[in-house]
């Protein structure tokens, strides 16, 4: 077995009396795209957002390709002591958010080309053939000197894809990366997406969207109440849900209401 | 003497007193500038001892009047000239108009650009320092990739209503502080002419002239500056500029 | 200062006690009371022609508009103090005009070898009251300008929705300006009416230069270094601290302020703004 390129082991997290997280731990082997599916308020959001320490759980470790994020403060109350190793971490994990978050002040190829000239400090020529080469690859290579405020949703989310290529990440984050888009502008981006998986990176993606999980994902897991309820290779696990709640969260097109979870939860049948 | 002859004459010998004003306003703005940047991140600060100096720094200057400020400082500064300014040898400089003018006119405008500044910083888009987090900048790098491009393109209207303000504010200077070797402002100058003659329509009508007019140029200045910072917004969520001196002080 | 008073606080305090309550401090107290009757009395001129002048902008007849325009710019364009300056003269030297037309002969105005006034008896010299009501309507004429700006900003931002939803319901044109715009109006514009009154209660500090022995003008004299023929010197310069109170009186006027504003904000916002914690 190759060594995983992310781990994450027993994250912990509470927002007040709310417990989002409940001890959750995975790992991604070196290609593999990890699909986290759950209905809202799951936690699959926050959990994406402590990987990179956007959020910083109260407990538990993050191991970026062998290096764990130095952690200090008391237990239960841990946050990152280690800021320039954080910051080297998170120049290696790439995050596409859901609304896209472009800087709005500089044009797409300095978008793109931000993080490689002023954190990774890489020399400007190499990272700018890089950059019209990556948006040239997402399809917006006549669009390096636009604002992101002229451009469309899909193609905005196109250009955060490209940002995000461009630090050559070891892993890539997706939070939700369709579900701000009209549905006529979600296919550019899948598109996309999915050309990324055949190019065999490591992603970890949250999403609404079962199609695009069962489309892309090796393995999926589904987070119920901030703990992993189900998880598995795509196929078994759409084909063949073990648990209730999945098999209801999937029969409900995978956008069940807040009362169908409750009905699940109070018939009593979730599996350990 | 025609009232035209007075207007005209009035034009030239109020040029040179309007360049003390300019003068009064060149000195204190770009410090004050730099320092409200400074006072801003502070109230911004989570450390709760910078950011309730900031706020008490900015409200006491906020909430009093520039001319009482003006014959404070004054005032201090003279109380302090047999202790401190005389034995060094530097009372000519320390006690002159030129110095406290500026000086009084800096601590004013810090705090009144302060204000804006820590209310444009507040405006940066969540998601936008997100991703800058996420991508591994440094405090530093955020600020000068994405907070700080932000914070002046929305700072910047209010602020031009600040330069023209603090520029009109420089009228206060010579009520406050002595007049020497008769180096005189706009105001100062007026006044004096206007107890020559009398003809109070003449001299202040220029005064006020030369002040509509340089507040003008200011603002087109301004407006320039405001449109290079928003050539990236879209059209219908520019911010506009609009000729309102003081309204926003 | 009473004995028995003295016993209770000590000698040192006494004297301090005594000092700060001598004549010439209980004047200075008394001179609080112009700068916050000239503020008050130029606010509600302020608020007066803010009124009028932005009322007259909608005026059906451009050379109105133009004037009620001219004036809100030109007075907001120019620093307060000329302003200030200004306005007691020249309303001092018309008046003096006016009465020179009649009480000057020819050859009076002849021999008079001086520039202003025409002749002697039209020399005009006003009582404190009346520059004190000068200079009060002087801050009203300057944040008169300010205000109406403020009140044609916010009449225009009242939804045109709620005008429309007025007139659908058959309410006249002045129906729907008193009745809707001008309600809803107050709300958009107590936040730049609220600016416009820290202003004007900073620019009172300006009344000790139209002709007022104000708060300022008393705490120069009584800072000024001060020598009795007897005792020899009382204190050497104290100005400075004077100073210090005056700021401080400011700081806590303009606090006063918010906080009222915040109530009226409140109480005029009722339903339509989210109550502020």
């Amino acid at each position: 077995m190759v060594a995983p390129v992310l781990e994450v082991i027993d994250l912990h997290k509470r927002h007040g009396a709310l417990e989002v997280l409940k001890g959750v731990s995975f790992t991604a082997a070196p290609g593999e795209v990890v699909a986290l599916i759950g209905s809202s308020g799951a936690g699959k959001s926050t959990l994406l957002r402590c990987i990179n320490m956007l959020d910083v759980p109260d407990q538990g470790t993050v191991i970026v390709d062998g290096e764990a994020i130095s952690m200090g403060g008391p237990p239960g109350h841990r946050h990152p002591d280690d800021p320039a190793q954080l910051r080297r971490i998170r120049s290696e994990i790439a995050m596409v958010f859901q609304s896209f978050n472009l800087w709005s002040h500089m044009t797409v190829l300095r978008n793109v080309m931000e993080a490689p000239l002023h954190v990774q400090k890489r020399p400007r020529a190499e990272v700018e053939a890089q950059a019209r080469a990556l948006l040239d690859k997402v399809g917006l290579a006549d669009k390096a000197d636009s604002w992101p405020a002229q451009l469309s949703g899909g193609q905005q989310q196109r250009a955060a894809i490209a940002r995000a290529l461009c630090i050559n990440p070891k892993v890539m984050l997706f939070d939700e990366p369709t579900s701000a888009l009209d549905p006529e502008l979600e296919g550019e981006v899948l598109r996309v997406i999915k050309l990324l998986a055949d190019e065999g990176r490591t992603m970890i993606l949250v999403t609404h969207d079962m199609r695009l999980a069962a489309d892309v994902a090796d393995r999926v897991i589904f987070l119920h109440q901030g703990a992993i309820e189900e998880s598995g290779p795509v196929a078994e696990v759409f084909a063949n849900p073990r648990s209730a709640r999945l098999r209801q969260f999937l029969a409900a097109g995978g956008r069940p209401t807040g009362t169908d979870l409750a009905s699940a939860a109070d018939e009593g049948v979730a599996q350990a | 003497m025609g009232f035209l002859e007075a207007i005209v004459s009035d034009i030239g010998s109020l040029a040179v007193p309007a360049l003390f004003n300019v003068y009064f306003a060149v000195a204190s703005i770009p410090v004050g500038f730099v320092l409200a940047v400074l006072l801003a991140l502070a109230r911004h600060s989570r450390r709760p001892v910078l950011s309730r100096f900031a706020a008490v720094y900015i409200y006491a200057f906020r909430g009093s009047p520039l001319f009482i400020q003006l014959f404070m400082v004054y005032s201090l500064m003279l109380s302090l000239n047999l202790s401190l300014w005389r034995p060094w040898g530097v009372d000519g400089f320390v006690l002159h108009p030129l110095f406290l003018g500026p000086l009084v006119l800096t601590l004013n405008t810090t705090a009144y650009t302060a204000e804006i500044i820590f209310g444009a910083l507040r405006t940066v888009p969540q998601g936008e320092l997100d991703a800058a987090r996420a991508y591994g900048m440094s405090p530093w790098r955020q600020f000068r990739s994405v907070i700080w491009p932000n914070t002046i393109r929305v700072a910047w209207p209010a602020y031009t209503n600040e330069v023209v303000f603090l520029f009109q504010a420089t009228a206060l200077v010579y009520f406050a502080l002595p007049v020497v070797d008769q180096q005189r402002d706009l105001m100062s100058k007026a006044t004096d002419l206007f107890y020559r003659d009398f003809n109070v329509f003449a001299h202040y009508a220029v005064a006020a002239g030369y002040f509509l007019v340089i507040s003008w140029l200011i603002f087109v200045g301004c407006g320039a500056v405001n449109r290079r910072l928003n050539a990236h917004v879209a059209p219908q969520r520019r911010v506009a500029l609009r000729y309102a001196p003081k309204y926003l002080r | 200062m009473p004995d028995w008073l003295t016993n209770i606080v000590g000698s040192d305090v006494a004297a301090w006690l005594d000092y700060v309550t001598n004549g010439r401090h209980l004047q200075w107290y008394a001179s609080f009371g112009y700068t916050i009757g000239a503020a008050l009395l130029g606010g509600a001129v302020a608020l007066v022609l803010g009124l009028t002048a932005a009322a007259l902008r909608r005026s059906r007849f451009l050379p109105v508009r133009l004037a009620s325009a001219g004036y809100a710019n030109i007075v907001r364009g120019v620093p307060d103090v000329l302003f200030f300056l200004f306005f007691p003269l020249a309303f001092e030297q018309a008046l003096e005009w006016i009465v020179a037309t009649g009480a000057c002969s020819v050859e009076e105005r002849a021999a008079s070898s001086a520039l202003w006034p025409p002749c002697r008896d039209a020399n005009i010299f006003f009582s404190t009251t009346q520059y004190f009501l000068l200079a009060s309507v002087t801050l009203g004429i300057v944040y008169g300008a300010f205000a109406s700006s403020v009140i044609h900003g916010a009449t225009a931002a009242v939804p045109r929705a709620q005008l429309e939803a007025a007139r659908a319901f058959g309410m006249s044109e002045r129906q729907v300006l008193w009745r809707v715009q001008i309600r809803q109006m107050w709300i958009y514009a107590l936040p730049g009416l609220s600016n416009v009154w820290m202003l004007l209660v900073k620019s009172t500090s300006l009344l000790s230069l139209l002709q007022i022995n104000d708060i300022v003008m008393w705490a120069d004299r009584l800072g000024a270094p001060n020598f009795q023929s007897r005792a020899g010197p009382i204190h050497p310069d104290w100005r400075w601290r004077y100073y210090l109170v005056l700021l401080v009186f400011y700081i806590a006027l303009t606090w006063l302020s918010e906080r009222f504003f915040r109530w009226l904000r409140r109480r005029a916002g009722r339903g339509m703004i989210a109550a502020e914690a």
